[in-house]
């Protein structure tokens, strides 16, 4: 299979927020990518879409949705997927993702990203809505593993089996947040290494990094700090499982700090991935 | 056997996937969006080294903390006025009733101008203060307007001239109030503060240049005038508007040509 299901590696980027614009319009600083979160811009017009123009004249974008909401028993939202692929082209993003969750149900709208049953049905349910939306794409959805605090009883499959079998039954790509593997294995007991044994790597696309806050008995996917070490050992361990490459992206959504510090964290990834190059030869 | 044992009982015989993945998900939405944890949340849900109840909590918190985190992005002037406590308990009953229905938060706040108006214990100006925030909120996510055609009204034969529409920004947005709510942002954009607005009618014209979102303060008595023409009504309708006393050619003549001058209006169809 072609690596990473033929996209590029846009080597490593960072989560496009407001608070940044000036300093990455003025300085235009050397950086790889932007993943924008798609639905803060699926407006037909206004000052965060010309921004973003801008922006994406002078860098590769990718698109990051959290509203997709792949796993709702909710007819899909066709007029969002549409628009999603309206900002797709305006921006030429090179990839479409959104998270293995659902989002609401019944018309109504949580805007948090909730777990789906693990189970044949509910692989079955999300498989049949992720060809819909690559159909309406024309191109690989990527999907990535969440952060989740609760499962449900009646689950009879891990969830790295379940993205194993969405891939297999879909052909969609990985975005593989080591982070999320990270805060799911704390709050679910599990060990990080089976989840990174079960997941084709052929298919991972992109992978995450972001801070989380720890409770002690469980973390939470908060993004409001730098990447802990734990988080950049495994990491290193994916990266070692990924001889092809991929797109590392951190993201930093709270307590954001001035856009050089994200950047600096950005690029500690390069000595994680050197690290595993040299354990790997 | 308490009632709670029975429902433990029922939902025991039925675990959540093998429910229909629909009733799974109608369960977690009500125990996250709902008054209390469910209390057969512990026969769902797997609790392993950490409690359901915290499990749950950590959804139940998200929920309500990202929506009045948007809410206080869209009204931080409002939220200044009222106080930071007044203000989540506020939005606490306003996601109760208002639940999120739309894929995106951009719009989810648009709600806000009319439930503060209902709320007892909000200081009457708060809902129009609620409205200046909101309009500029929707100034931002709208197209700047087009090159200002200020000859356009110049060309329209005077017979035609009661059935003429304008067209207006598209950013544009007229608020009217019994309170002088400009004036209280505009000391909260300076100081962080916001004083309680005036009791004195004002208006005030929101709209989004190149350089960024402007407020122009409006004739009060004439700006109904600006609304009914930007909502597209023709010039005999929207002039209806207007108190008979300020009908004087000069007046109407002198807003037109400020109204372009500004680029509210930025053409004619006659």
């Amino acid at each position: 299979m072609t690596p990473r299901l033929g996209l590029p590696d846009l080597g490593i980027g960072i989560g496009l927020r407001s608070a940044h614009y000036a300093h990455i319009l003025e300085r235009r600083p050397a950086l790889g990518w932007f993943e924008i979160v798609s639905d803060n811009y699926l407006e037909d017009a206004g000052r965060p879409l010309e921004l973003l123009d801008r922006i994406a004249a002078r860098y590769p974008i990718v698109m990051h949705g959290v509203s997709l909401s792949i796993g709702s028993t909710d007819p899909l939202d066709h007029d969002y997927v549409r628009r999603l692929v309206r900002l797709r082209d305006r921006v030429n993003a090179r990839w479409v993702s959104d998270h293995l969750c659902w989002t609401g149900v019944a018309g109504r709208n949580t805007h948090d990203l909730l777990p789906v049953p693990l189970t044949r049905a509910s692989l079955r349910h999300i498989a049949d809505r992720v060809c819909a939306v690559q159909d309406a794409l024309g191109a690989p959805l990527v999907i990535e593993n969440p952060s989740t605090y609760a499962a449900f009883r009646g689950d009879t499959l891990s969830e790295w089996d379940f993205l194993a079998g969405l891939c297999a039954a879909t052909g969609c790509g990985l975005l593989l947040d080591v982070n999320n593997v990270y805060v799911s294995s704390r709050n679910h007991g599990f060990d990080p290494r089976a989840y990174f044994d079960g997941i084709p790597w052929d298919r991972v696309v992109q992978m995450h990094l972001a801070g989380h806050s720890d409770n002690g008995d469980h973390c939470v996917d908060t993004h409001d700090g730098p990447v802990i070490d734990a988080v950049w050992q495994l990491f290193a361990d994916a990266w070692r499982r990924c001889p092809d490459g991929a797109s590392v992206l951190l993201e930093w959504d709270a307590r954001l700090p001035a856009f050089p510090v994200v950047a600096a964290e950005a690029r500690r990834a390069r000595r994680h991935m050197r690290t595993a190059a040299g354990a790997v030869s | 056997m308490s009632p709670r044992r029975e429902r433990s009982a029922c939902a025991a015989s039925a675990p959540a996937t093998e429910r229909p993945l629909q009733a799974a998900q109608a369960w977690l939405y009500a125990a996250i969006t709902g008054a209390d944890v469910p209390p057969d949340s512990d026969d769902v849900l797997v609790a392993g080294h950490v409690g359901v109840g915290t499990r749950l909590g950590i959804y139940r918190h998200a929920y309500r903390a990202r929506l009045e985190e948007c809410l206080a992005d869209d009204y931080p002037a409002v939220r200044a006025l009222i106080g930071e406590g007044r203000f989540a308990r506020r939005c606490a009953i306003a996601i109760t009733q208002h639940p999120p229905r739309e894929p995106t938060l951009n719009r989810y706040g648009r709600f806000m101008p009319g439930f503060l108006q209902e709320q007892r214990g909000v200081p009457a100006a708060a809902a129009d203060l609620a409205r200046l925030e909101w309009a500029l909120v929707e100034a931002i996510h709208s197209p700047c307007g087009e090159i200002v055609d200020v000859d356009a009204l110049a060309r329209v034969q005077p017979a035609q001239l009661a059935s003429a529409r304008f067209h207006a920004d598209p950013s544009l947005r007229v608020v009217v109030s019994r309170f002088d709510v400009d004036a209280s942002l505009a000391t909260f954009q300076r100081t962080g503060t916001c004083p309680a607005p005036a009791r004195l009618p004002s208006a005030v014209a929101v709209q989004r240049r190149p350089s960024g979102l402007r407020r122009t303060p409006l004739a009060a008595g004439f700006a109904p005038l600006l609304a009914a023409l930007a909502a597209g009504q023709p010039l005999s309708a929207a002039i209806s508007t207007i108190p008979p006393r300020l009908l004087t050619q000069d007046a109407l003549a002198g807003c037109f040509r400020r109204w372009f001058a500004a680029g509210f209006l930025v053409g004619v169809q006659s």
